[in-house]
């Protein structure tokens, strides 16, 4: 779960920084879309990051979360 | 007819190889004879069409030769195959003969061993027409049958320029079309064709440096992997004449590097495809093909359009038609898709290759050329990957040199890619030791191979 906390975060992280933008703080209260501002691009790049990092992603399960809390949850179940 | 340019070169140079492989060499005199001694027995068996499962490439050109003396219609089969896999095509193709090294358990169809056949007495026939069918390479599904004729594709090879007496190594294999025009064209030269151990960079290097080889034609991915091995051994140099890239686009960086590496040999790219033959040759150092090939006019033996972004070809140079029938002499659509860019039709992808990001339509090779410039990159294949949210992602397989740091040439492939639309951005990077290729050609479609 820690695990899985760090390298979303650091992927995201990433992903900002690679568009030049302010990578901001960083919680597992942060909204993806709108507090991260992550577009559909990102998102997919996301997604098939955690895929080959974890063999599973939500979205390919049809599940959309929310907040990077959302996300690090599915990775607990 | 192959047996024809073999008997004109057998008289001038008799002594001379026609073929250096596995240790062994033939002699164009000793590959005439054998020839029409496998000849006299087709023709005594009475064999109208047959397959190849022979494994020794001197077997394959002596059985193409004998079957162009008689008339009758062979058809190399992919190497290594199991039995199974020879019944298999043998039934999909009609062959009620295979000629094999050893017999094979066949079901349906005759099974002859090479070594048993060529006793045979009797007169050779004039055939008025010779056959012969190639497969194509399967990259999008099985392989089809495609039947050409023997005097058309020589006509095609005769008007190319080339010095008599050079050595040309093969690094296809001799059921592909490129393998049978590097087999014509080092014949009809009079020259003599090396064949390596396997495929394998290391082999092909090492059979050039022996063998003294003075042409090669090969795939771009081969090139660059023959760059890469000479570049990483400090290889000592090769006198190649002439460099020949074809079966996949060729890119202008490559071009640069071969000209850099090899500064005395001619280097051309071909257009070719197993359906229409050879059709073009580009000898400008220039990516792409001219503008100039739209314009030929009806006199011309060949000639291109572009409809809806795909290159269509019609060239009377091209096949007979298809085994089970399908129109030749017709427009036929090449499945490459150009665009002209600077004074050139540059080709952009195949049209199986498409990657759609989230309705945008990417294509993979412009985005190979940069990813291929980046430093610490060996070679890339740019594909579609399979995405919930976008359907589709543009994913690139890297394979770096040596030492390099993984996350830095990530880095600079994230911003040599920073000008594309973002849709074509790669999302995923990964690093192979080896990429998939099936013909010496990159194979660029995640379901088929399952990435």
């Amino acid at each position: 779960m820690a695990d899985a906390e760090q390298f979303i975060v650091k992927t995201i992280r990433t992903l900002i920084k690679r568009r030049g933008g302010e990578v901001p703080e960083i919680s597992s209260a942060s909204v993806i879309s709108a507090d991260l501002d992550l577009d559909s691009l990102e998102l997919a790049e996301l997604s098939s990051a955690l895929e080959d990092e974890f063999d599973r992603d939500p979205y390919s399960e049809g599940i959309v979360p929310n907040t990077v809390g959302e996300l690090t949850a599915f990775y607990a179940e | 007819m192959l047996i024809q340019i073999l008997r004109d070169a057998a008289s001038s140079e008799p002594e001379r190889a026609v073929m250096i492989a596995g240790g062994r060499s033939l002699s164009y005199a000793e590959a005439v004879a054998r020839a029409e001694d496998l000849a006299r027995d087709l023709h005594a068996r009475g064999i109208e069409r047959f397959g190849i499962a022979a494994q020794d490439p001197i077997d394959v050109l002596t059985l193409l030769a004998a079957s162009s003396a008689t008339g009758s219609e062979a058809c190399v089969y992919p190497r290594s195959l199991d039995d199974p896999a020879v019944a298999g095509f043998a039934e999909r193709l009609g062959h009620d003969t295979v000629i094999a090294d050893s017999q094979l358990d066949l079901g349906g169809a005759d099974s002859l061993v090479v070594d048993d056949l060529g006793l045979a007495d009797g007169e050779l026939p004039e055939p008025d027409a010779t056959p012969v069918m190639i497969l194509t390479t399967g990259t999008s599904g099985t392989p089809k049958g495609v039947r050409h004729d023997w005097a058309r594709l020589i006509r095609a090879v005769r008007h190319a320029e080339g010095s008599r007496g050079g050595r040309w190594l093969l690094a296809y294999n001799l059921n592909q079309f490129a393998g049978s025009q590097v087999m014509l064209h080092a014949v009809v030269h009079a020259s003599t064709i090396v064949v390596p151990r396997t495929s394998q960079a290391r082999d092909v290097l090492e059979a050039m440096y022996e063998h003294e080889v003075t042409h090669l034609s090969a795939t771009p991915t081969f090139w660059r992997l023959l760059v890469g091995t000479i570049e990483a051994g400090n290889a000592p140099a090769l006198a190649l004449k002439q460099i020949t890239l074809g079966g996949e686009a060729t890119p202008g960086t490559l071009i640069e590097r071969l000209r850099e590496l090899f500064p005395d040999a001619r280097i051309s790219h071909v257009y070719a495809g197993t359906e229409f033959g050879s059709v073009v040759s580009v000898r400008d150092g220039q990516a792409g093909l001219p503008l100039s090939v739209l314009e030929r006019g009806p006199e011309a033996d060949t000639n291109f359009r572009v409809v809806d972004g795909e290159l269509q070809i019609k060239t009377r140079n091209g096949m007979l038609g298809y085994h089970g029938g399908g129109d030749a002499d017709e427009w036929l659509a090449t499945g490459d898709l150009v665009e002209e860019r600077d004074g050139r039709l540059a080709f952009v992808g195949r049209t199986v290759e498409i990657i759609n990001v989230g309705g945008a339509k990417v294509h993979p090779l412009p985005i190979e050329e940069l990813v291929s410039a980046v430093p610490g990159v060996v070679v890339c294949a740019v594909y579609g990957k399979q995405n919930a949210i976008t359907g589709q992602i543009v994913a690139v397989d890297v394979v770096a040199q040596d030492g390099a740091d993984p996350d830095e040439i990530k880095a600079a492939i994230h911003s040599a890619c920073a000008e594309l639309p973002a849709p074509g951005r790669p999302r995923r990077i990964r690093f192979v030791d080896a990429l998939e290729v099936r013909g010496q050609k990159v194979i660029r479609n995640e379901a088929e191979v399952d990435r």
